[in-house]
């Protein structure tokens, strides 16, 4: 199976929920982030997969409920909302948990993400860095 | 099915316990087959990118195997290619403690733990240990932990970064003692190899070979002999012994690419394919001697599992410690803890590790794991002025954590999915629950004005192939031959009774070692029946 066009949204509506953008540091949703995401869940065993899908539909049914629109079309304060919601309920542990650090560990590794962040990324072309941090 | 090749061994994973093997017995004139069900990098510069992600492409992948259990989260240690582990390891390179090696004697029996001691004494493993750190290249000074008359190893120390400087004066306002800490990454060119360039991306693979890997440092030279023969990409399905069941005489081994199903025959057969893979194996060749799979008749293959129940901590303070710079653990390390002397309520203890280098995407998961949106985004800017330790606590043997097989369900070669059942015991909360307070007040003495310390995790899986003297309550004897099948080695974390607070790798190096050496041995005086003649 693969994940409706609703459920992709919902992925990276909630991924700006956990990664919104700050200053220099560009929100999930401008990123690959949830490409990234549905392509490590893809390879996943379909009832995981599946409790994955049905999740997501849990969590764009609560926009719904609570704000009448579908999580994409949130502000960021509704998102933020949505997202507090999924990470405080009990029965989307088995979702967030694993959600939150797939998504972490995609984002961050980013290198617009890196970068705005203060790592510099790859320097073993360049001669590496001194133990003090500085380029070579 | 092709004719069945001869050799005089053949080793199951070249990872870091299977290139032990391969470029030990190659060395001694022994003609090996090395099968590997990974890759073969053999360009590091090239093949490997300096990107955090890049750790995954590198480790084992669980997805089809079935687990139960609270404890187990397929966290990445376990290698997937030639070198193993030791193209995603940090290198820490940490020799166990003494009364690792008596942790019964040592601290009695604890309840719902199965407690042994090991079967062999650090005495006996020393120099072995001395001769892994020259093949590794460890870097470090004397430390306040080593034993009298320790050498050094082959490297000096390498220089503590600004965030390590920061966690030292941590440890100093604590009274904890700290050293520079022991590495299998070269402060120095050495043997060819150069100096650690301080890019902080070693556990996506080190592209200048400044870290030790097992496939640069002992499969290629293992290869230059003529005498190793490497079958990449291709799975073992099955292990047959003879008759008597008392000898291991085959394996069979399919491609992965091709499809194409193989079999050889040695005089040795290794098997150094992680703590998983080896008990999924022995269990699934069933025959009229070993109906419940091989070395099973005590029903002790599998069992024993534990891990290193783990903290991953970061204080964040308001100095600019250039937290990115260096390699990725254990610039510097307290030993202190590994014995625990302040609390009444658990055994054992935990190391205390510095953290250095690119690392953003494991310290969003895991410490800051309760934040999300501008909450993480205003800690993760503040990535530079971090502090950040790990520990590791050591984890309870439990007979009830196991690995097994599911005899009903079959992989696409046909073999029995392996099973993880896995608990944490009590002793590992209660020493996690220590270990992560003692982060905290690390950090608070160093300085920071804020600290996060993750949920407990898993890392090093242990056990399932415990050494032991007696075949009722270990599944492997002091040389780690399967009891009952004098030809049938394994290697590896799966051989320890109990696994210490400190990294495993140096330890099944060094084990690795002493078992090959007595196969050359056992090789060159036939008259010798057995290995304990040559001990």
């Amino acid at each position: 199976m693969s994940f409706t066009e609703q459920q992709y949204l919902v992925i990276k509506t909630l991924a700006d929920g956990v990664c919104p953008g700050l200053g220099s540091i560009p929100p999930s949703s401008t990123l690959p982030v949830a490409d990234m995401f549905v392509g490590i869940a893809e390879t996943w065993a379909p009832a995981v997969l599946q409790a994955t899908a049905n999740a997501l539909d849990i969590i764009n049914s609560i926009a719904l409920s609570i704000f009448g629109q579908p999580i994409q079309n949130l502000d960021q304060s509704g998102i933020a909302t949505v997202t507090e919601i999924v990470a405080s309920n009990t029965d989307l542990k088995p979702f967030w948990e694993p959600f939150r650090i797939l998504i972490a560990l995609n984002y961050y590794a980013l290198p617009p993400v890196y970068s705005a962040i203060g790592l510099p990324g790859p320097t073993i072309d360049a001669g590496g860095l001194t133990a003090e941090g500085y380029p070579v | 099915m092709t004719a069945m090749e001869n050799f005089d061994a053949i080793v199951v994973g070249a990872g870091a316990t299977g290139a032990v093997y391969a470029h030990e017995l190659t060395r001694a004139g022994l003609n090996v087959l090395c099968i590997e069900k990974g890759r073969f990098f053999q360009n590091h510069r090239t093949d490997f990118v300096e990107n955090e992600l890049e750790t995954f492409r590198l480790v084992w992948d669980y997805s089809d195997y079935e687990i139960t259990g609270n404890a187990f989260d397929g966290g990445p240690n376990l290698g997937a290619n030639v070198g193993g582990g030791t193209l995603a390891w940090t290198a820490t390179a940490l020799r166990m403690f003494e009364h690792d090696f008596r942790f019964r004697s040592t601290f009695g029996a604890v309840q719902g733990a199965n407690l042994a001691d090991w079967p062999i004494s650090k005495k006996m493993l020393q120099p072995y240990y001395t001769l892994a750190e020259q093949q590794m290249g460890v870097s470090g000074s004397a430390t306040w932990w080593d034993e009298l008359a320790t050498p050094l190893p082959p490297n000096p120390p390498i220089p503590l970064y600004p965030a390590s400087r920061a966690i030292q004066r941590g440890f100093d306002q604590l009274g904890l003692r700290s050293s520079p800490g022991r590495l299998a990454t070269n402060s120095q060119t050495y043997q060819g190899r150069s100096a650690c360039l301080n890019c902080g991306y070693c556990r996506s693979g080190c592209r200048v070979d400044a870290k030790y890997q097992a496939d640069e440092v002992l499969i290629k030279p293992a290869l230059a002999t003529g005498r190793l023969e490497l079958a990449t990409r291709s799975v073992v399905t099955r292990i047959d012994t003879d008759r008597s069941g008392t000898e291991a005489r085959s394996v069979s081994y399919t491609n992965l690419d091709t499809g194409r199903e193989s079999s050889a025959r040695a005089r040795f057969i290794i098997l150094c394919n992680n703590p998983f893979e080896i008990p999924r194996l022995l269990l699934a060749s069933t025959s009229r001697r070993h109906p419940n799979g091989i070395g099973n008749h005590y029903d002790q293959i599998g069992r024993n599992f534990y891990s290193h129940a783990t903290c991953l901590g970061m204080g964040i303070s308001n100095d600019d410690h250039r937290t990115y710079v260096g390699h990725n653990m254990c610039n510097v390390m307290s030993l202190d803890t590994c014995v625990n002397r302040e609390r009444d309520d658990y055994v054992g203890g935990f190391s205390m590790l510095s953290l250095n280098g690119a690392g953003a995407g494991s310290l969003a998961a895991f410490p800051l794991h309760k934040l999300h949106g501008i909450d993480l985004q205003q800690r993760m800017t503040q990535y530079n002025n971090s502090m950040v330790l790990i520990t590791f606590i050591d984890g309870m043997p439990v007979y009830d954590n196991r690995v097994g097989i599911n005899r009903k369900k079959t992989d696409a070669l046909g073999m029995p999915v392996p099973t993880i059942h896995y608990n944490w015991h009590e002793n590992d909360r209660r020493a996690f629950a220590h270990a992560r307070e003692k982060i905290a007040q690390v950090f608070e003495a160093a300085g920071a004005y804020e600290s996060f310390t993750s949920d407990i995790f898993e890392s090093h899986p242990m056990g399932t192939m415990r050494m032991g003297n007696n075949p009722k309550t270990s599944a492997t004897d002091r040389f780690c031959r399967v009891h009952g099948v004098h030809n049938l080695f394994v290697a590896g974390g799966c051989l320890y009774p109990t696994g210490s607070s400190v990294n495993p790798t140096l330890t099944m190096h060094a084990l690795a070692l002493r078992s090959a050496r007595k196969i050359i041995k056992q090789c060159r005086n036939p008259l010798l029946s057995s290995l304990a003649e040559v001990e």
